[in-house]
Parts: structure tokens; C-alpha cells; sequence
């Protein structure tokens, strides 16, 4: 074990001192703050020009029963008699701009939109909307209008209440596809820089020296642990970076107000991910020690690598069908499940049953593929400059 | 390490060895001891099965046949910790420090890091690395990253030493700096076992060898006895002025000033360097029984095979 965390550590150590490593590292965080920055800036300017007084002409009194939102709102409506009050009003700054509803508007919906050189945004619309349809529900009683005007909340869960999901959490939507994408970036980079080191230890000729002092089991084993802890860090900061962006982003955007992290989420994402990087990287050592160099190495992975990528390919089907036949046999396949199970949990309320099975057959995986790549390795940790024969890894793993 | 295994018998056992890599056979029959505190030469030509017999004795490979005991027995994890392997396809971790790299090298041998960096730093002073120690590896010179090799190989104190070309690629002074070590590591009580083509380097260093051609095991013994084993009646002068007739010699050989006379088996030297004192005409600069070198011999042994 203290070899174990010897090598880990020197792996660790190696890796991150590299510029590439900080380059990966910052680019993210780099694309956030400049991506938050400029939505920040940009919604700012366009809610303190949405704000303010929306005119409408109303002739035939449609919209006489609608409910005026609170005065502390970004929008209140305000009432004119013909086009002309409502133009000067306009001209005059008194209001940002004024619909006008056709005759017909109660059967028809038919309204103008008029407003003075900048077009407001959707806000303004999403009011206007908001307003005119309080006009159809019973004035009488505000709070049966607002709870008709609110649509439905529904709350999924599973017979047993271990897992719950709430639809109208636009925030569940693009969570499970940013954590997808950062799961991908940093574990198919990890994966990656494995193989690497797998090919630059055969290539500095040093693994005749260190196999001397330790068992293949041992450099292998240290190896994944050490760039799993170099894609963990990429996944702390980046998981650091997003909550801390999230946090600034939030009194300013709509959707992310209502927006929870789910701990559970965030745990399984983890797990998921430690898990899978173990599996991917048992696989890319055990094609490092066989081939004669990276280019060779990335052809010989991109099997793997699709496959893991699969659950992207149905992204449409899990996405608007999480518990698709096709979702669930994807979410317990071993090299697929933590991009599916990622990509569901926050669609659906995914069964517990399916989340521990995953977990299991993944772990199941992840000791048979480390016993099998530390027995590859030793065929092929000594070829220098030649490839291993798909004849002879069969006859070592049969061995 | 320091410690040693108490054991009675040969530090190194190897009986019968054999191995085959597909239909290819690398080694077919190897068998060898070697002595604790002894340098033991381990000879032959290109593709002679050397590499795959020191790979086969670190357990790096599985023999197909034949036995091997290290240090009193099989081959262990702990025993590993005290042998110190010297490949020869050199590797370092070219993008770390030379310093760290070391250090790491060591720890894996099972020495804790403050030791590691005193022997360390010892080691930098003697071979006058001490200026390059916080330089990449990469950027050392090709002498210099070796004698950083021969650092880590020794650097734990090893019971066994086994170091493939340990010589390639240093000049003259650093020859002689590492020969020193080496010596030194003998007289501590240090195995080592040497694979070398340089043959005045196993002359001057080894007191055993095993010569290994075509993977079997053709020559084996003391160095200054398979040299009499090999031995021809001859003797090598050198004389100034004229050579002059000797009854009996059979043949004369000559390279530069020096001439190799061959004798009949029942000529004695005495006879020659008698009948050369006596020459009116010459006088004699050097005597001395003409015994070969282990280059004429290793030549002649492979060449018969």
C-alpha cells in the first residue's frame, strides 16, 4: 500500500505541475467567469430597461377584470383611451411601451406591440401575458386566479419515497448536461493522461527499474489513483468555480432563483465519477503498456471511448424518456451507467434499486478490469517499440 | 538497505534455466552461482540470452524451466528492496529533477526520504552532480544521467547488485569514478553480477564469469583460471635488436615490436628467455608467458559454437 501511495503521489505530483494541466484546469473556469460576467451584464442592462409602466388600448374592455401585478413589479399596465394618449405617453418616457388589442381580442388574441427604439424584452411580454390571461379567471378571488395562473406543480417519487423529482425545475434540465459535460471533459482527459504515462514510462525506459520494486499490480494501481486524484482536483475546482458562479448568477437570473443542488446529485456524481475513471483508466493502462506509442494508444481507445459515450447519443431519449427501456439498460451497463444515471436523475425519479445495481456491477467491473490490465501489462510493459499481438493478451488474461 | 540476509551457500543460484518467447528460444540451458561479495562477469554476444537470464533472476520474467534462488531462496517483495538493477535500456523520469527523481527511485527501494536525501546528496558531492541536482533530468548531458543511474541503483545499500553496461557512455575519468564505486560496493559485501562487452573491464574487475552464447551456458569459472584453461606454450618478448634463432619454437607471431613465440608443450619458457639472454646481438625488454585475453577467448569460444 505505501508503494501504492508512492507512486499516486509522484503521478499526482508530476501531472500537475504541467502547464497543460493548469491550461486544462483554467479554460473552464476561464469560459465561466467571462460567460457569467457578460449574462450578468447583458441581463442587468435589460431589466433596467424592461422596467417600468407598459401602456394598452383596450376598446372593447377585454382586459377590464385583469389583475394588476404588485407595485414593487417590474411592470405595471396602465390603461389609455386611444393610440394617440398612449403614443405621447410614449414619447414622453411615461411608458416604456403600449400594446393595443384588436376589437376581437376576447375570441381572437390578436394585440400590437409598440415601443420607442430599443425593443423590450421577454419579460415585458411574459407580463403582458400574465395580465391579460388574469383577465379570463375570476377577479373575485386573487388567490384562486394566481394558483390558476401558476399551472400546475406536480412532485414525482418512487412507491418507497426514496427519490423525488419536481418538473418545473427548469434548473434540472441544464444542471444533468453541464455535469455531463464536465464529467466527460475531465474523465476522458484523466483516462487519457493514464495512457499517457502508461506509454512515457515504457518510453524513459523506467519501467524495467520500477517493476524491480514493486509488482505491476502496484505501479498500476498507484498510477490510477494518482490521476484519479489529478481528475478529482479538476472536478473540485470546476464543481468550486460553477456553485461560486452560480451563487453570483443567481439574484439575476429567473430560473436559477428557484434552483436547488441536490447533495444527492452531487454525491452520486462522485461516486459515479471515481468509479468510472477506474474502469476507463484500468483499460487505457492496460492498452498503454501494449502499444508502441500515444497515436497508436488513441486508436486502440476509441472503442472504449464511444462506448462510455454513448448515453450523449441518446441524450433527446433520456432526456424526454428517462425511464425508457433503452435508459435504464444504459444506466446498468458498466461503461455507459454513469452518463445515464447522471443524465435521469434529474429527469426522473430514478428507482433506488437501479442506482445501487449500477454502483455494484460498476465496482464489479472496475476489480475485474484492474486484474486483467495489471496482467496485460506485465506482456507488455518490456516491448519496446513493438506491439503486443491480440494472440498473446489472450493467451496472458487465459493464462 | 543495510540489512542482509543471513544465509550459508550462493547469494545467487540459477540451475537449468530455459525460456521461449514464442517459437523463439532465448534461453535454452543456464546455469550459474554466484558468490556473495563477488563481481560476476556475465558474458556473451549480442542476443545471447543474458537479458532475458537477469530478467528471468528479478522475477520480472517466469522462467519456463529451471530454478532460481536469490539471497537463501525464491525471490520476495522484501528481497527486492535489496537488489539494485541497472538495466541496460537506461530510464529516469526525464521531465523531474534530478534530486526528486532520485529520491523517488529510492523510496520505492523502501528507503524513507530523509535517508534517501543524505546518500543523495553524498552521492551528488562524489560524482560532482551537486551543481545539476535541481536540473531536469532531460537537460543533463548523457554521461551525467548516467552516473545519476548508477546513483539509484546503489543508493539503497543493495545486497545484490546487477548493472548491465554500466560503463557505456562515460569517459575515462568517470570510469574509473564508478569502477572505484563498484569496488567499494564489492568490499562492503555487495554481489554484483556485471554484463559487459568491454573484456578488460571483466579482466580487471570480475573474479568469476559465465560466458552465454545462443542461450546456453558454454563457459564458466575464475577469470584467471579460464585464461590458463585457455592458455597456449607461448610466450610474448619483446627484444631490441635482432630475434634471435630459437630451437624449437613453432611458430612466430608478430604486432608491432611484440612477437608471440609458440612452443612445443614440452618446451619450457625458461628455455626461450635462456637462449634470449645469451643472444650477443639483442637485449630483452619483456618476458611473459603468453596467456590470452578473455577477448581471445570469448572470440574463439563463440567462434567454435
Amino acid at each position: 500500500m505505501r508503494k501504492v501511495f508512492q507512486i499516486a503521489r509522484n503521478e499526482y505530483r508530476r501531472r500537475v505541475a504541467r502547464k497543460s494541466f493548469i491550461l486544462v484546469l483554467l479554460m473552464p473556469l476561464f469560459i465561466v467567469v467571462v460567460g457569467v460576467a457578460v449574462s450578468l451584464l447583458s441581463a442587468s442592462a435589460a431589466i433596467n430597461s424592461d422596467r417600468g409602466v407598459v401602456g394598452y388600448i383596450d376598446p372593447n374592455h377585454a382586459l377590464a377584470r385583469a389583475i394588476q401585478p404588485p407595485a414593487n413589479a417590474a411592470n405595471t399596465f396602465a390603461r389609455f383611451p386611444d393610440v394617440a394618449a398612449a403614443e405621447a405617453a410614449l414619447r414622453s418616457r411615461q411608458i416604456i411601451a403600449y400594446y393595443v388589442l384588436a376589437p376581437d381580442f376576447a375570441t381572437s388574441g390578436k394585440v400590437d406591440f409598440v415601443y420607442w427604439q430599443n425593443q423590450p424584452g421577454n419579460t415585458v411580454k411574459r407580463a403582458f401575458d400574465r395580465f391579460a390571461r388574469s383577465a379570463i379567471v375570476d377577479g373575485s378571488n386573487a388567490q384562486v386566479a394566481q394558483r390558476l395562473l401558476n399551472g400546475t406543480n406536480f412532485t414525482l417519487r418512487t412507491p418507497d419515497g426514496s427519490r423525488t423529482f419536481n418538473n418545473n425545475d427548469v434548473f434540472s434540465i441544464v444542471m444533468p448536461l453541464a455535469v455531463a459535460v464536465l464529467f466527460v471533459i475531465s474523465l476522458f482527459s484523466g483516462a487519457a493522461y493514464l495512457m499517457q504515462a502508461v506509454v512515457d514510462e515504457k518510453e524513459n525506459r523506467t519501467i524495467e527499474i520500477i517493476i524491480t520494486s514493486v509488482t505491476p499490480m502496484q505501479l498500476m494501481s498507484g498510477k490510477i489513483v494518482g490521476l484519479a486524484a489529478v481528475g478529482l482536483t479538476q472536478v473540485v475546482v470546476w464543481l468550486v468555480a460553477g456553485a461560486a458562479a452560480l451563487q453570483a448568477a443567481r439574484p439575476h437570473v429567473e430560473f436559477l432563483q428557484t434552483a436547488r443542488i441536490d447533495p444527492g446529485f452531487i454525491a452520486l456524481a462522485l461516486v459515479l465519477s471515481v468509479l468510472q475513471y477506474l474502469l476507463l483508466g484500468s483499460f487505457m493502462a492496460a492498452i498503454g503498456s501494449v502499444v508502441v506509442d500515444v497515436k497508436q494508444g488513441q486508436a486502440w481507445s476509441s472503442p472504449v471511448t464511444l462506448v462510455s459515450m454513448v448515453p450523449l447519443f441518446f441524450f433527446a431519449l433520456i432526456v424526454f424518456d428517462p425511464n425508457s427501456i433503452i435508459a435504464v439498460i444504459l444506466s446498468l451497463f458498466p461503461l455507459t451507467a454513469p452518463l445515464a444515471l447522471l443524465l435521469r436523475y434529474n429527469m426522473t425519479a430514478v428507482p433506488a434499486w437501479q442506482i445501487v445495481a449500477a454502483i455494484g456491477l460498476l465496482a464489479l467491473s472496475v476489480a475485474g478490469a484492474m486484474w486483467l490490465a495489471a496482467r496485460i501489462f506485465r506482456i507488455g510493459m518490456l516491448r519496446y517499440g513493438q506491439a503486443v499481438k491480440i494472440g498473446e493478451i489472450a493467451a496472458a488474461i487465459h493464462f | 538497505m543495510n540489512m542482509k540476509t543471513l544465509q550459508t551457500g550462493p547469494t545467487i543460484s540459477v540451475a537449468h534455466l530455459a525460456k521461449s518467447f514464442g517459437q523463439a528460444q532465448a534461453v535454452h540451458d543456464v546455469s550459474f552461482d554466484v558468490q556473495r561479495g563477488e563481481i560476476f562477469g556475465l558474458l556473451g554476444p549480442n542476443g545471447a540470452g543474458k537479458t532475458t537470464t537477469i530478467r528471468m533472476i528479478l522475477d520480472i520474467f517466469k522462467p519456463d524451466r529451471g530454478d532460481i534462488s536469490i539471497l537463501g531462496g525464491p525471490i520476495t517483495d522484501a528481497k527486492k528492496e535489496q537488489i539494485g538493477y541497472l538495466p541496460e535500456e537506461r530510464g529516469l523520469y526525464k521531465d523531474l529533477k534530478v534530486e526528486e527523481c532520485v529520491l523517488y527511485l529510492a523510496e520505492l527501494k523502501g528507503l524513507p526520504r530523509r535517508v534517501a536525501r543524505e546518500r543523495a546528496m553524498a552521492y551528488f558531492k562524489q560524482l560532482d552532480l551537486i551543481e545539476h541536482r535541481n536540473k531536469k533530468v532531460n537537460d543533463l548531458s548523457k554521461g551525467m544521467q548516467q552516473k545519476v543511474q548508477v546513483i539509484t541503483t546503489l543508493i539503497h545499500q543493495p545486497a545484490v547488485v546487477i548493472i548491465d553496461e554500466p560503463f557505456s557512455g562515460l569517459d575515462p575519468v568517470n570510469t574509473r569514478l564508478i569502477q572505484e564505486m563498484l569496488m567499494q560496493e564489492r568490499q562492503r559485501g555487495t554481489t554484483i553480477i556485471m554484463s559487459t562487452h568491454q573484456m578488460y573491464q571483466v579482466e580487471e574487475m570480475c573474479d568469476r564469469i559465465v560466458l552465454i552464447n545462443k542461450g546456453d551456458s558454454v563457459l564458466y569459472g575464475g577469470v584467471d583460471e579460464i585464461r590458463r584453461r585457455y592458455a597456449d606454450n607461448a610466450v610474448r618478448v619483446t627484444v631490441r635488436g635482432e630475434l634471435p634463432h630459437i630451437d624449437g619454437v613453432v611458430e612466430t607471431e608478430r604486432k608491432g615490436n611484440e612477437r608471440t613465440l609458440h612452443l612445443p608443450k614440452d618446451m619450457p619458457a625458461q628455455a626461450v628467455l635462456r637462449r634470449l639472454a645469451d643472444a650477443p646481438d639483442s637485449t630483452v625488454e619483456s618476458f611473459e608467458l603468453a596467456i590470452p585475453t578473455l577477448d581471445d577467448i570469448f572470440v574463439r569460444v563463440v567462434s567454435e559454437e
